[in-house]
C-alpha cells in the first residue's frame, strides 16, 4: 500500500475517537449548564405539571449515563436526533446552516489571500519600506479591530452611503443560486454573491491581517536562507527567487495558519453572522446552547469537530507537495 | 408618552387616492419562528406570522374588543355554557373546508397534556368542545370563565391534518396568507392566499427576515431595504429616528410589564419592610424616562392602561429614600459605620438577577445604586434567559427582574401568578384574600364588577408586594414613510399588514 494511503487509513481512523472524545466532552457539558430545554420550549406559561411531562417524553428526566447510551445508539445509526425547539431533525438544520456557512468561509479565504499574500510578499521583500510599513499597519489594524465595528463600517459604507451591496441577509439560498446557472439563470447566484459580499469581506479583511503578517515572518526568514543566496549568485530572477524558491518553503508555515483560521471559519462566526443575519452555523450553534437544544448542539460541534480534522488532514498533505522532505507514515 | 395613546413621530407621506395592489413587503423579525403551529407557538415571530396564516374565532382588535373572524357570532346559553356559530364558506388553503370539526380538533388537542401546548393553562376550564352541526360548535366550562372570549384568538388549524408531523413547518390555515417558504434563521416568506374569504390583503407577498441585530435593523429600514420594524428596540435607537424625516415612528401603551418578582420564602425578602423598603427605592420615574426614555411608563399594577380594567384609583408609589429608611429603622435596621444597613449583626444585602438584555441589566445597575443610597448592598446576577428563568422556577432567587407580556385579560397576569399553588407563582405567594378576590373575578360576568374585585386584589398585593411592578411596556412600530395603512395592535398581531402598501 502507497505511504499516502495508508496515511489518510489512520488519519480517518484516528478521526474516531477523536469524535467520540468530543462527542463524550459536549454531552456531558451541555447538560451541566444550568437550564432546561422544556421550559424554553413551554415559555414562562408552563406549569410545573407541564414541564415535568415534556421532561419525561423527551427522556430528559433519564440519568445522564441512559440519556448518553440513547444519543450514541442514534447517532451510530447516523440519527442526530430531533430539533428540541425548531421542530425539526437537526440534520435538517445544519443541511442549511452548513452550506451557508461554507461559502463565507470560501469567500473569505479567497479575500484573505488575495490580499494578504501579495502585501506578506512585498513587505517581506521591500523590509522597512514604506510599503513595509504600511502592511503592517494594516495588519495591526485588521488584528485589533474588533469584528462587529468593522462590519458596520463597511454596512455604513457599502449598503447606507454608496448603495452598492445589501446589507443583510442570504438573498438566494446556497443550493439554489448555485444550481440556477445551469438552468440559464445567473440572477441567484449574483444575489448570493452580492448578500455575501460585506460579510466575507469583513472576515476576509479580519483574516488578511493575521496571514499577512506570518507571510511576511515566513518570507523574511526564507529569504535570508543561505540557498536562496546561492540562487542569486548562479542568476537567477528575483522574481523567481521570491515567487518560487522563498514562497514555496515560506508556505509550510503559512498553510498552518491558513488551515486553522480556515477551520474557524468553518465553525461560524457568530458576531459578523449576527451582523448581516447570514444564518450560518455559528448562530444556529449559539442560538441552540441558549436555548438547551442538546441535540443541534451535539450535531453541530460533530460536524464543526469533523470540518476541522478535515481541514486539518489537508493541510497536513499539502505539506508533502511543498516539501519533498515530508514523508508519510 | 400618554398612556394608552397612540403617539406619532413624524407625519406619513400623503396619501394616494388608491391602494397599490399586488407588492411585496419586508419586515424585520428578531428570532426565528420556533414553530409555526399556532396551538405549539410562544414566541414572537411565530404569533406574528401566524397571525397572517391562521383565522382564529375571534380576533382582538387594538382596543381589545371582539372581531368576529372564523365565528361570525357567539352566545352564552348559560354560565358555563357558549355557542358559536361559525363563518361558511371557508375554505383552508389546500382546498379543506372549515367547519366545526377544525375548531373541535384545534382545542382537543390543545387540551391534550402529551400535546405540550405552552398556553393549555389558558383553556383548561374547557370541559368540552362538541360539534353541535357543520357550522355550530359548543364550548362546555368546568366553572365559569369570565376572560374565555379574549382566549379564543387561537388560530384553527384543519382536523384532517392529524398526525401530520410536518404541520409546524407546513402550516395550513384559513388566513390572508400562506407560507410560500421558511429558510431557518433567515427569511419566512408568505403569499397571498388566493382562496382567503376576507378582503384581498394589498401585498402579494410578505417576507420576514429573521435579524437579531436591531442596529441592523435600522439601518435597513432607513435604507429601504426594509418597510417595517418593531418592539423590541433598543430606546435610543428609537429617539433618533423619531428624528429621522425617512421613517414614521408610532408609539402606544402595550400589553406587558416590567417588575421584580421577589421570593416570598426567602429568609431576607420575607420581611415586609424589607419589601416595602425596596419599593421605596423603586424609582419609576427615573427608570422609563432615563432608560426606556419614555417608551415605558410608570405602572403599580397589573392592569393595564387604555384596557376596560385600568384604574387611576391606585397611585404609582412614590420614590423616596427616606421613606425606605425609616421603614428599615421601624423595622430594627439601622446604618453601621460603613452606611449598611445592619440588624442583629447582619448586613442587609440582596441579589437582583435577571437575564441578558441590555435594559434589564441597565435597570439593575441603576437599582444597585439608588439601593446602596438607603445602606443596601445590593449584588447583580446576570444569566442568560435558559438559565435565569429556570433558577426563578425553582424558587433559586431573592429578587427576580423579569416581564410579561400578551396580557389582554388581568386574569391572564394575576390568576397564575398570585393565586397559592398556580403555576406561574413563583414566588409562592399565598393570600386567602386575593385567592378568593382572583377565582372570583374569573367566574364573574361583567367588566365593571370584575374591575373592582381586580382592584381590590391589586390593592392587597400593593401592600404585600409579592411583585413590585415597574412599568408598562410600551410597543413600537417603525415604518418607512412611503409605507401606508399601518396601525398597531398592541395584542403583537400582524394582521395589521393585510391593509399595508406602499406608495410610490
Amino acid at each position: 500500500m502507497r505511504p499516502l494511503t495508508a496515511y489518510l487509513i489512520k488519519r480517518v481512523f484516528l478521526l474516531v475517537p477523536v469524535l467520540l472524545g468530543i462527542t463524550v466532552i459536549v454531552f456531558f457539558l451541555i447538560h451541566l449548564i444550568p437550564g432546561n430545554p422544556a421550559v424554553v420550549m413551554l415559555g414562562d406559561q408552563a406549569t410545573p405539571q407541564a414541564i415535568a411531562r415534556l421532561d419525561h417524553e423527551l427522556g430528559l428526566d433519564q440519568p445522564m449515563w441512559l440519556q448518553f447510551i440513547d444519543y450514541i445508539g442514534r447517532l451510530l445509526q447516523g440519527n442526530l436526533g430531533q430539533s428540541i425547539t425548531e421542530s425539526q431533525s437537526v440534520v435538517s438544520l445544519i443541511a442549511f446552516a452548513l452550506p451557508n456557512t461554507l461559502v463565507l468561509a470560501v469567500f473569505a479565504m479567497v479575500v484573505a489571500l488575495i490580499i494578504a499574500l501579495p502585501l506578506g510578499i512585498a513587505s517581506a521583500v521591500w523590509r522597512n519600506s514604506p510599503l513595509d510599513f504600511a502592511g503592517m499597519v494594516f495588519a495591526q489594524l485588521g488584528v485589533s479591530m474588533p469584528v462587529f465595528w468593522l462590519g458596520t463600517l463597511l454596512v455604513e459604507a457599502f449598503a447606507l452611503t454608496w448603495h452598492i451591496f445589501p446589507s443583510f441577509g442570504l438573498g438566494a439560498p446556497v443550493g439554489t443560486a448555485f444550481a440556477a446557472p445551469f438552468h440559464g439563470d445567473a440572477a441567484p447566484l449574483a444575489q448570493l454573491l452580492a448578500h455575501m459580499f460585506l460579510p466575507g469581506l469583513t472576515l476576509g479583511l479580519t483574516g488578511a491581517a493575521l496571514i499577512s503578517r506570518m507571510v511576511r515572518s515566513a518570507m523574511v526568514d526564507v529569504l535570508g536562507q543561505d540557498f536562496i543566496r546561492t540562487a542569486r549568485a548562479k542568476g537567477v530572477g528575483e522574481s523567481r527567487v521570491v515567487l518560487h524558491h522563498a514562497l514555496r518553503n515560506a508556505l509550510v508555515v503559512v498553510v498552518t495558519v491558513v488551515g486553522l483560521q480556515f477551520g474557524f471559519l468553518l465553525g461560524g462566526a457568530v458576531i459578523v453572522e449576527t451582523i448581516f443575519a447570514w444564518p450560518g452555523m455559528g448562530r444556529l450553534t449559539v442560538n441552540s446552547i441558549l436555548a438547551r437544544d442538546f441535540p443541534t448542539v451535539q450535531g453541530c460541534i460533530l460536524v464543526f469537530a469533523m470540518m476541522f480534522a478535515l481541514v486539518n488532514l489537508l493541510v497536513d498533505m499539502s505539506y508533502a507537495v511543498l516539501d519533498p522532505k515530508v514523508h508519510y507514515e | 408618552m400618554v398612556t394608552g395613546v397612540l403617539s406619532v413621530a413624524a407625519t406619513p407621506s400623503a396619501v394616494a387616492a388608491t391602494p397599490l395592489i399586488g407588492q411585496t413587503l419586508n419586515v424585520a423579525l428578531p428570532v426565528d419562528a420556533g414553530t409555526l403551529d399556532p396551538r405549539l407557538a410562544q414566541d414572537t415571530s411565530a404569533e406574528a406570522v401566524d397571525s397572517l396564516i391562521f383565522d382564529p374565532l375571534i380576533r382582538l382588535n387594538n382596543n381589545l374588543g371582539y372581531v368576529p373572524t372564523l365565528a361570525t357570532s357567539w352566545k352564552q346559553v348559560n354560565p358555563t355554557t357558549w355557542d358559536f356559530f361559525l363563518r361558511k364558506g371557508v375554505t383552508f388553503s389546500n382546498g379543506q373546508p372549515f367547519t366545526a370539526a377544525d375548531v373541535v380538533y384545534t382545542f382537543t388537542t390543545i387540551l391534550d397534556p402529551s400535546f405540550h401546548a405552552p398556553y393549555i393553562s389558558l383553556y383548561t376550564p374547557i370541559k368540552s368542545v362538541t360539534a353541535l352541526n357543520d357550522y355550530e360548535v359548543q364550548f362546555t366550562l368546568s366553572a365559569p370563565y369570565a376572560p374565555f372570549l379574549s382566549y379564543m384568538t387561537m388560530g384553527i388549524v384543519p382536523h384532517l391534518t392529524a398526525g401530520n408531523a410536518d404541520f409546524a413547518t407546513h402550516p395550513i390555515g384559513t388566513g390572508p396568507y400562506v407560507l410560500k417558504s421558511w429558510q431557518r434563521n433567515s427569511e419566512i416568506s408568505l403569499s397571498r392566499n388566493s382562496t382567503f374569504w376576507g378582503a384581498r390583503p394589498y401585498a402579494q407577498y410578505i417576507n420576514f427576515f429573521v435579524m437579531p441585530d436591531t442596529t441592523s435593523q435600522v439601518n435597513a429600514l432607513t435604507s429601504g431595504t426594509l418597510n417595517l420594524i418593531t418592539s423590541p428596540l433598543p430606546p435610543q435607537d428609537v429617539i433618533t429616528l423619531e428624528h429621522n424625516p425617512s421613517v414614521v415612528v408610532r408609539k402606544e401603551t402595550g400589553l406587558g410589564v416590567v417588575y421584580f418578582n421577589i421570593n416570598q420564602k426567602d429568609p431576607i425578602m420575607k420581611d415586609l419592610a424589607v419589601r416595602e423598603a425596596l419599593n421605596d427605592l423603586t424609582n419609576r420615574q427615573a427608570i422609563t424616562q432615563k432608560i426606556t426614555d419614555g417608551i415605558d411608563s410608570p405602572a403599580a399594577t397589573m392592569l393595564m392602561p387604555g384596557t376596560w380594567a385600568y384604574t387611576r384609583s391606585i397611585a404609582i408609589p412614590k420614590f423616596s429614600v427616606a421613606a425606605a429608611e425609616k421603614v428599615l429603622n421601624a423595622d430594627g435596621w439601622h446604618k453601621n459605620s460603613k452606611g449598611v444597613m445592619t440588624k442583629n449583626g447582619k448586613t442587609l444585602t440582596i441579589t437582583l438577577s435577571t437575564y441578558n438584555d441590555p435594559e434589564r441589566e441597565q435597570i439593575l445597575t441603576y437599582e444597585q445604586g439608588v439601593l446602596a443610597q438607603a445602606g443596601i448592598q445590593a449584588k447583580i446576577s446576570i444569566q442568560d434567559w435558559a438559565t435565569f428563568i429556570a433558577g426563578v422556577m425553582a424558587h433559586k432567587y431573592q429578587v427576580a427582574l423579569i416581564g410579561w407580556l400578551g396580557l389582554t385579560d388581568p386574569d391572564r397576569g394575576m390568576y397564575g401568578q398570585f393565586v397559592t399553588g398556580q403555576g406561574n407563582n413563583w414566588e409562592q405567594f399565598s393570600n386567602p384574600q386575593v385567592d378568593k378576590l382572583l377565582t372570583e373575578a374569573r367566574q364573574t360576568v361583567g367588566n365593571a364588577q370584575r374591575k373592582a374585585l381586580y382592584v381590590q386584589a391589586s390593592q392587597i398585593i400593593l401592600k404585600d408586594l409579592p411583585y413590585i411592578v415597574i412599568s408598562d411596556q410600551g410597543w413600537v412600530v417603525i415604518t418607512g414613510k412611503n409605507v401606508q395603512g399601518a396601525t398597531l395592535n398592541r395584542t403583537g398581531s400582524f394582521y395589521f399588514l393585510t391593509q399595508v402598501w406602499l406608495s410610490n
